[in-house]
C-alpha cells in the first residue's frame, strides 16, 4: 500500500502540497515515484518563476517514462529543491521528505480547498 | 492470449511486474531496474531469455546455405563457437541480428529476436532448398542469462567447469538433460547463457537466485545493453535500417555473397549515407528514442536509444544521423519536450571507453 501522509493535501495527478502559513511546500506522492520506477531526472523551475494551478511546471523522468509535474496551487516559487540535481533518487527513497521539489509563497490561498484530503486521495487511488 | 515461458510462476513468486512483450507476459523489474543494473555491473544477476526463438538448421549443407542468408562469414565459425550475425534483406535492410551456434558441421542453432522468431522461420524455410530442414524449435526450449563479474563463479560452482573463451559454448549433461552453456550475453559484461529444457532451466533459475543471483527483468537488460552500445532491433536495426547504416560492418563480410550483399556495398560507398553515432548530453535531460537530432542547425536524424546510463552516470544517446563524412564539428543538439540541448559526439561502445 502506498503511503499517504495525514498533513498533506493531494492532486488527482499524484502531487502533495504541506502547508506552512503562506506557503506551499511541493512534491510527488508515495504511490507516484513507485509508478515512475527509478526517477533519474527532475526538471524544476527557477526561484521568482511563477507557476499557475493546473499547468505543468516541471517535469519528472523515469528510466521508463516522463510525466509532467502539474501545479497544485498558484504562486511565486521562492525555494527549489538542488539536491534533486545530483541526486534524482531521493524523490523514490524519500517523496514527502528529502523527495520534495518547490516551495511556493501561495497567490490565492482558497485553492487550498479545492485539493484532496489524505481519505479523498486514498479513495481516488483505489479507482487507479 | 499471451504466451508465457517456464519461469512465469516464479517471476510471481519474487514479485515481478509483468508487462505484454512480443507476445509473452515478462517480467519489466523485480526491484528496480537500475538496482538491477548495477548489480550485473558488479556481482551477479540472472535473466530470463526464454522468450527469444530458437530455429534450428539441418543438412550436408546448411553452413553453405546460412551463409548465403547472414551477413557474417558462416564458414568461418568453428565447431563449439557461437557467432553475432545479421540476416539481411535484398535491399540491405535487415530481417533481424542473432547469434548461430555451430553444433556440428551440418546442425546450427540460431538463437533469434521473440518478435522476429515467426518472421525470420518463414524466411528461411522459403528459401531453404531440398536437404536443408528448417525447424522452429523454441518450444523445446528455456533460457537463461547469467550476467555480471561473479557470473563464472556462480555457474561454475552449479555446473562444474565452463571455463570458456567469450563467443564459445560447450554442451553438458544435467540431471539426464543435455545443457547448451555459451559465454556470451547482451549486457556488457562477462557473462553465461544456457539453454536446456523448460523444466531444468526453471530448476537452475531457482538455484541461481538461491546463490545469490539477482533477478533482473527486460528494463535492465535494456539499460545494459543500452550503456553497452548493443543494437536492439527495432531501435538501431530494422527492415529499414541495414547493418552497415547500425555501424555493424565488422559483422558484415563483403567477400562472400550473401542476400543483401550487392546493397551494402553500395551503401558503404555512399558518402553521405545514414550512419549510427553515440552522443554524451552536455546538459541534463533525457533523450528518448524518436528525438529530433540537430547539427549546424539543421535536422539530421532521431534518437534510436536513449536515456541515462546507471553506471557511468551520464545521460547518453544512439542516433541515426546523415551529416558530410568529412565533417569535423562533433556538436549536436537533441530536442528534448521543446528544448536543444547540447550533446557531443562520442564513441557507440559507451562502457569500454570508460575502462
Amino acid at each position: 500500500m502506498s503511503n499517504i501522509p495525514g498533513d498533506l493535501k493531494y492532486t488527482e495527478e499524484h502531487e502533495w502540497v504541506l502547508v506552512e502559513g503562506r506557503y506551499g511546500r511541493i512534491g510527488i506522492t508515495d504511490y507516484a515515484q513507485e509508478e515512475l520506477g527509478d526517477v533519474v531526472y527532475v526538471e524544476l523551475p527557477e526561484v521568482g518563476d511563477k507557476i499557475v494551478k493546473g499547468e505543468a511546471f516541471g517535469s519528472v523522468e523515469s528510466v521508463k517514462a516522463a510525466s509532467d509535474l502539474f501545479a497544485p496551487v498558484s504562486g511565486t516559487v521562492i525555494e527549489v529543491n538542488r539536491d534533486l540535481e545530483d541526486s534524482p533518487e531521493l524523490v523514490n527513497e524519500s517523496p514527502y521528505d528529502d523527495g520534495w521539489m518547490i516551495v511556493v509563497e501561495l497567490e490565492d490561498e482558497s485553492e487550498l480547498d479545492e485539493l484532496l484530503t489524505p481519505e479523498e486521495y486514498e479513495e481516488h487511488l483505489g479507482g487507479e | 492470449m499471451l504466451k508465457r515461458t517456464p519461469l512465469y510462476e516464479e517471476h510471481l513468486k519474487l514479485g515481478a511486474k509483468m508487462v505484454d512483450f512480443a507476445g509473452f507476459e515478462m517480467p519489466i523489474q523485480y526491484s528496480s531496474i537500475i538496482n538491477e543494473h548495477m548489480s550485473v555491473r558488479e556481482k551477479v544477476g540472472i535473466f530470463d531469455v526464454s522468450h527469444m526463438g530458437e530455429i534450428l538448421v539441418k543438412g550436408e549443407k546448411a553452413g553453405d546455405f546460412l551463409n548465403g542468408l547472414l551477413t557474417n562469414n558462416t564458414n568461418k565459425i568453428k565447431e563449439g563457437r557461437v557467432q553475432y550475425t545479421i540476416m539481411t534483406y535484398d535491399d540491405g535492410g535487415s530481417v533481424d541480428d542473432l547469434m548461430i551456434y555451430k553444433l556440428s558441421s551440418e546442425e546450427y542453432l540460431l538463437v533469434v529476436n521473440a518478435a522476429n522468431k515467426d518472421k525470420d522461420y518463414e524466411h528461411i524455410k522459403n528459401l531453404a532448398p531440398k536437404g536443408i530442414t528448417v525447424e522452429d524449435v523454441s518450444d523445446d526450449y528455456g533460457l537463461i542469462a547469467v550476467q555480471g563479474p561473479e557470473s563464472l563463479k556462480l555457474v561454475q560452482e552449479l555446473l562444474g567447469d565452463v571455463s570458456l573463451k567469450p563467443f564459445n559454448f560447450k554442451t553438458m549433461e544435467y540431471r539426464g538433460n543435455e545443457l547448451l552453456i555459451s559465454r556470451t550475453g547482451y549486457t556488457g559484461s562477462d557473462g553465461f547463457e544456457i539453454l536446456g529444457s523448460p523444466e531444468r532451466i526453471r530448476e537452475l533459475f531457482i538455484k541461481f537466485i538461491d546463490m545469490g543471483a539477482n533477478p533482473c527483468g527486460l528494463g535492465a537488460r535494456d539499460t545494459l545493453r543500452f550503456e553497452a552500445g548493443l543494437p536492439l532491433y527495432g531501435n538501431e536495426l530494422g527492415p529499414d535500417i541495414s547493418p552497415v547504416e547500425a555501424g555493424l560492418s565488422r559483422f558484415v563480410d563483403l567477400d562472400k555473397p550473401f542476400m543483401g550483399r550487392d546493397a551494402l556495398v553500395a551503401q558503404i560507398q555512399q558518402k553521405d549515407r545514414r550512419r549510427l553515432i553515440g552522443l554524451k548530453l552536455l546538459d541534463k535531460g533525457m533523450p528518448r528514442q524518436g528525438y529530433t537530432v540537430y547539427w549546424e542547425g539543421q535536422p539530421v536524424g532521431k534518437v534510436t536509444s536513449g536515456g541515462f546510463a546507471p553506471y557511468l552516470k551520464e545521460y547518453l544517446a544512439m542516433a541515426l544521423v546523415k551529416i558530410p563524412s568529412d565533417s569535423t564539428s562533433e556538436t549536436f543538439e537533441i530536442e528534448i519536450r521543446g528544448k536543444r540541448l547540447q550533446a557531443m559526439q562520442v564513441p557507440v561502445n559507451f562502457l569500454k571507453n570508460k575502462n
